[in-house]
């Protein structure tokens, strides 16, 4: 059984479209990144995961159950972090902690015990200051940690590094890392390089549609494209001429002294490509064989 | 019910809550009995230096009493507009509720709790008010009838319950509390006008308790010339509360 089903999932606002027929299936245990650009109808979908807006049409399964008929049941095995987690500004860590915990009857022992590693985990055990206070990096972890007072089996992060400092986003990072040993992760984001790191499956979203769904891997296999970057010790004009018209070549761009070749057939262009540099006799600087980034499969595709 | 409950009575005694309630219901209480004992002196010292000659009767506890409770309506009810539009829509504007509702939470006991600890201190800032009142009016006047001043505030007290419960209901509805504020003035007014509509009818209005409760410190009132009013007055209280509810169980947040 997958961890979080969605079939047809519809939802609009007036005449507007925010998800459009939108199926998807994340199986239990997988770190799914859920992509798109602002506005392509990510937080609208979380929102409805997780019961805060009611589809307009289709349905959403967690655990297969049907999160419209069964909220409570299911608000007990998912944690929410919203993309600008907020709090009872008077309140410090541990309180609010301890008000997440009561809204799951908790018992004494075992909230204690939770409140202590989860505090632990997000590094806010030696915070002893009103939630007002706190930087946007320690409410980021905070609300991290309240997603996870109930030891959840699924987490669902919506946008959970987008307005962090570099440090900030590393620290978020790892503990997403962390988790995914024991939690199916449903991660929405517009930072691609965050999916590369921590994501094993993603989907991606535009203008509320599912453009693609697939493993990380066979998504990159699939739009692999080997790319040359070649930089030469002065004008590397001749070359460029040398490469005009071979049907290897895909396309071809200049920056200043450096080349970058794209082709469609790695094995000739592995072995033609130094051929090419020795017939110029250009002093060749550096030579380097890339992939497309997630980034440029991510524009590939939405275009 | 019970982690909201605590939450709520948690967040008066840790916020500006905790003083700001009972501070305001004080400077009416205080503010009050000085104004009657004082304004009729100020007034003819003042027409004395334009050359007009003019006796004021000597000021009792009754103008005390009565000026109280003209300020309560003035601006007491006014403050608490402006104290309880927040309570639901302000949480929901700043997105602290959508992360609470994503937990196994009820709507309604959100809302009751609210109701129930706000209220509470809101009825106890309303005694410490009566009480500041009370002393001061003796302390000026070196009498005070107590009994009229108990009756008067009895009365009172359902009606000052029923405003801060249509300001939570709407605050409940809505999402911003500009708009719960603006709303709810405009149902306290008319909830104030049913009171001018003729005896036939105004004796069934709300705001018949604030006339009551003057008519309380003069003379004694039965307390069945107050059925009706108290009647409707908690009706209202369960209507916009239920209502409130109905509103914000249904909403996306």
């Amino acid at each position: 059984m997958s961890a979080i089903e969605i079939q047809d999932l519809t939802k609009t606002f007036g005449t507007k479209i925010a998800v459009d027929q939108l199926s998807l299936a994340v199986p239990q245990g997988s770190v799914f990144g859920f992509l798109g650009p602002n506005g392509a109808g990510k937080t609208t979908t979380l929102r409805i995961l997780t019961g805060l807006a009611r589809p307009s049409a289709g349905q959403a399964l967690i655990f297969g159950v049907d999160i419209s008929k069964n909220l409570q049941e299911i608000s007990r095995r998912i944690g929410y972090l919203p993309e600008n987690p907020a709090f009872y500004g008077w309140m410090r860590a541990r309180e609010y902690l301890n008000f997440c915990a009561d809204l799951f009857n908790l018992s004494a022992e075992e909230r204690n015990e939770r409140i202590n590693t989860l505090l632990d985990f997000v590094k806010l055990n030696d915070v002893d200051q009103q939630i007002q206070n706190y930087s946007r990096g320690m409410k980021q972890r905070l609300g991290l940690a309240q997603a996870l007072i109930n030891n959840s089996d699924i987490l669902f992060l919506d946008e959970p590094t987008s307005a962090l400092d570099p440090i900030g986003r590393k620290e978020v990072l790892d503990m997403i890392a962390d988790l995914s040993k024991s939690k199916t992760i449903f991660f929405s984001t517009h930072i691609l390089s965050d999916v590369e790191r921590v994501c094993d499956r993603v989907a991606m979203l535009d203008k509320g549609r599912l453009v693609i769904e697939s493993d990380l891997e066979t998504l990159k296999n699939d739009y692999i494209e080997p790319v040359f970057t070649l930089e030469f010790d002065g004008s590397p004009d001749l070359f460029t001429k040398l490469l005009a018209g071979l049907i290897w070549v895909v396309d071809v761009q200049t920056h200043k002294q450096t080349i970058v070749v794209r082709t469609n057939d790695l094995g000739t262009a592995q072995r033609e490509l130094p051929k090419l540099v020795a017939r110029t006799s250009l002093p060749l600087r550096r030579l380097e064989v890339g992939e497309l980034s997630l980034e440029d499969i991510f524009m590939k595709v939405l275009s | 019910m019970i982690a909201f409950l605590k939450k709520e009575f948690k967040e008066i005694f840790k916020t500006y809550r905790l003083w700001v309630i009972p501070l305001i219901f004080l400077l009416i209480g205080l503010s009050s009995p000085a104004s009657a004992k004082f304004l009729p002196d100020l007034l003819e010292g003042q027409l004395k230096a334009e050359g007009v000659v003019l006796k004021l009767p000597e000021p009792s506890d009754f103008e005390a009493f009565v000026q109280y409770f003209k300020n309560l309506t003035q601006l007491g009810l006014i403050a608490i507009i402006l104290l309880s539009a927040g309570l639901v829509s302000d949480e929901k504007a700043k997105g602290i509720l959508a992360q609470v509702l994503t937990k196994p939470v009820s709507r309604p006991a959100i809302v009751l709790a609210k109701w129930l600890a706000q209220g509470s201190w809101l009825i106890l800032s309303f005694i410490v008010g009566a009480l500041g009142c009370y002393l001061y009016t003796l302390a000026l006047f070196d009498k005070a009838s107590a009994s009229r001043f108990l009756y008067a505030n009895l009365f009172y007290l359902p009606y000052l319950l029923l405003i801060f419960s249509l300001s939570l209901a709407i605050s409940a509805a809505m999402r911003s509390q500009m708009a719960t504020a603006l709303i709810a003035f405009v149902g306290f007014f008319l909830i104030s006008i049913t009171a001018t509509l003729g005896q036939n009818y105004a004796r069934y209005s709300p705001a018949y308790l604030a006339n009551l409760s003057h008519k309380a410190l003069s003379k004694s009132v039965s307390f069945s010339e107050a059925t009706w009013p108290i009647a409707t007055t908690t009706s209202l209280i369960a209507i916009f509360l239920i209502v409130g509810i109905w509103v914000f169980s249904r909403q996306e947040v």
